[in-house]
């Protein structure tokens, strides 16, 4: 399997009130295209902070993240921001809609920065995506006038309109009911199926994560353990480091 | 892209960006209004004073020997212990001079006149008075004195021998009107008759009172003299008076005056003031800027979600900053747009408010000077100001991390 992603040694420390949170330690882990991955752990085990890293949304402390080649602790914001709109697709808790734009225009915009395609092309990617997540009927909607579940998918629509290598997903179901976490999860795993990509989700649905093709656990910001359907990678490494 | 999500978050926001477009149009209309309202009254002023008051003049008072007389004539370097002539009454050889004058670079009319004083009285009533004896046509040319004239009779000063043209203020004092006869008296002792035959008016009030006109042969008559005493120039950039002058001294020797010198200190009061509107105008500015700069920031802070995941789908915090800049320009190309129109509004009122400035210039409503320069500088202000305003909330915005709120939700 190709490697898309490496983080090595990677630690992140906050700074709070004058004191350093070490959130994550010494994390080592690679990627590969097509994985289906579920980060878990408690709250405050440090799962989102390493899916901001993941993401290029936030620098590590110490330690490097490659990926797809390009070392992220050398790149400039700027460089990085096109990382983020040509590789990574993200898909948080709350769907984080802008409101001036209605669902259509929400999808498009990945893609306008992007500008690799013509606006009609833009569109009609916006389209079937809209469509292959069953908002066929509400594209023109305004976020105001769209439902919790709809926004969500809106989101990931938006998450997958620049084919993304990553798509990195952030409790992506904790605002939903379980009838639409369920579709949500569905449309992941098909998306994982028929594209390839390579899907990293923070979660906490234990339904969710007997689906996955790999579990990281995280406890106290180190991985303490990662196992790939059925297989252990790393279990109780954090311990022994 | 950027111009796109600009102009959507302002569409979006219509109350807070209708603010902002509010304080920058008021700014700019005010401006306008205050600096049109400025030059108006100083046009007024620069009309009126270059209207009655030559833009140079020379008069026949020699302050020095001809130049260079003695290096030219007689081969000296130095020339030393000059004696001053008695004062010179008159110009002499100021038909030669008016010739040379005419051909001057700027020079667009010349004129001689003589000018006396004198004691007119009609009645039981006097008034000492200034005389100045004019060719009518050449006055007109110099400051457009048929134009001046009540009863705009051009050839007036022709009708008898004796002909006057009084100020409409002389003509006040003394109740009298085009026909009556006055007896003028001037400082040497003649006295003549003379008839109205016109009155001028030319809307200063001070120079209305106390001048009248005939023509300069008469001043013959009346002073006993041979010729005119001063020469005036018109010149076709008034404000190349000060240049002008200079020169014409150079070349005659004689004192040379112009209107811009002339009028020094009220010139010099007109620009305090100016600066003074500056000052007004300035604190709009920045209180509107202010306001701006506060819904801008709010905006950010309210945004803040928004910006995390545009940072997040790719837009880098540069452009998120372009995007808040943008903003600024795009409220202050409409508000200054509004404000141009606010400022034409303004103007119209104020040419037509019945204020009457009876003191020292007569006339009705405000002086106000349409200027396409202070719409321009009004228009640009106002776009400056805002773009200016919207620096440290697009400042605010770009330095937005991501991780941090999405983080916190």
């Amino acid at each position: 399997m190709d490697k898309i992603m490496e983080l090595q040694d990677v630690g992140k420390v906050l700074l709070a009130g004058g004191i350093d949170f070490t959130i994550l330690s010494h994390i080592n882990l690679t990627f590969y295209k097509g994985e289906y991955c579920a980060i878990v752990g408690n709250s405050g085990s440090g799962k989102s902070t390493l899916l901001y890293l993941l993401g290029a949304l936030d620098h590590p402390s110490s330690g490097k993240i490659i990926i797809d080649g390009y070392d992220l602790t050398a790149m400039s914001s700027q460089e990085l921001a096109k990382l983020r709109n040509e590789k990574i697709g993200f898909v948080f808790q709350f769907h984080y809609i802008l409101p001036e734009f209605n669902a259509l225009e929400n999808v498009i915009l990945p893609m306008m920065v992007a500008g690799k395609l013509s606006p009609k092309a833009q569109r009609e990617r916006a389209e079937t995506l809209l469509a292959t997540l069953g908002l066929a009927d509400r594209m023109q909607y305004y976020p105001s006038q769209l439902s919790g579940g709809q926004l969500q998918r809106v989101a990931i629509a938006r998450a997958l309109a620049n084919e993304p290598l990553l798509v990195l997903a952030d409790e992506p179901t904790g605002n939903l009911d379980s009838r639409n976490s369920e579709v949500v999860f569905n449309y992941f795993r098909k998306l994982n199926e028929e594209f390839g990509q390579t899907f990293i989700i923070v979660t906490h649905n234990t339904n969710f994560v007997k689906n996955c093709d790999r579990i990281i656990t995280l406890e106290d910001g180190k991985v303490i353990s990662d196992k790939m359907a059925g297989f252990c990678l790393q279990e109780g490494r954090s311990e022994n480091q | 892209m950027y111009l796109h999500v600009a102009w959507r978050q302002i569409l979006f926001r219509r109350r807070q960006s209708l603010a902002s477009i509010f304080s920058v149009a008021l700014g700019v209309g005010l401006f306008i209004m205050m600096s049109s309202m400025q030059q108006g009254f100083e046009d007024d002023f620069t009309e009126r004073v270059i209207a009655v008051t030559p833009h140079v003049q020379i008069t026949a008072e020699r302050l020095r020997p001809f130049p260079d007389m003695g290096k030219e004539q007689y081969d000296l370097t130095k020339v030393l212990h000059v004696q001053a002539f008695d004062k010179i009454e008159i110009i002499n050889g100021a038909t030669y001079l008016q010739n040379q004058l005419s051909t001057m670079e700027g020079v667009v009319a010349v004129g001689a006149n003589y000018t006396g004083q004198g004691l007119i009285s009609y009645g039981n009533r006097e008034i000492a008075a200034i005389i100045h004896g004019i060719d009518p046509e050449k006055e007109n040319q110099l400051n457009g004195f048929y134009g001046k004239l009540k009863f705009g009779g051009r050839n007036a000063l022709y009708m008898t021998s004796n002909a006057i043209v009084i100020g409409s203020g002389v003509a006040k004092t003394f109740k009298s009107s085009v026909g009556d006869t006055l007896t003028v008296v001037t400082d040497i002792g003649y006295h003549e008759l003379y008839r109205v035959v016109d009155i001028y008016q030319s809307g200063i009030t001070a120079y209305d009172n106390k001048t009248v006109f005939v023509l300069l042969k008469n001043s013959k008559a009346l002073f006993g003299v041979d010729g005119p005493n001063e020469i005036n120039l018109k010149l076709k950039d008034p404000y190349q008076a000060e240049k002008v002058a200079a020169a014409v001294a150079d070349m005659t020797g004689l004192n040379v005056k112009n209107w811009i010198a002339e009028n020094a200190n009220i010139r010099a009061e007109l620009g305090r003031r100016k600066w003074i509107n500056q000052f007004i105008v300035g604190t709009i500015f920045i209180v509107a800027a202010f306001g701006i700069a506060n819904i801008m920031t709010m905006n950010v802070m309210n945004k803040r979600r928004d910006i995390a995941i545009m940072q997040a789908f790719g837009i880098g915090a540069g452009s998120i900053g372009k995007i808040y800049l943008l903003q600024g320009f795009i409220l202050g190309l409409i508000g200054a747009f509004f404000g141009v129109i606010i400022g034409f509004g303004l103007n119209i009122g104020l040419e037509n408010i019945p204020v009457s400035f009876n003191a020292q210039l007569t006339r009705e409503g405000f002086p106000v000077a349409w200027s396409s320069r202070i719409f321009l500088e009004g228009y640009f202000m106002g776009l400056v100001i805002s773009v200016a305003a919207s620096f440290f909330p697009a400042r605010k915005a770009a330095a937005i991390l991501p991780a941090e709120v999405i983080r916190r939700g």
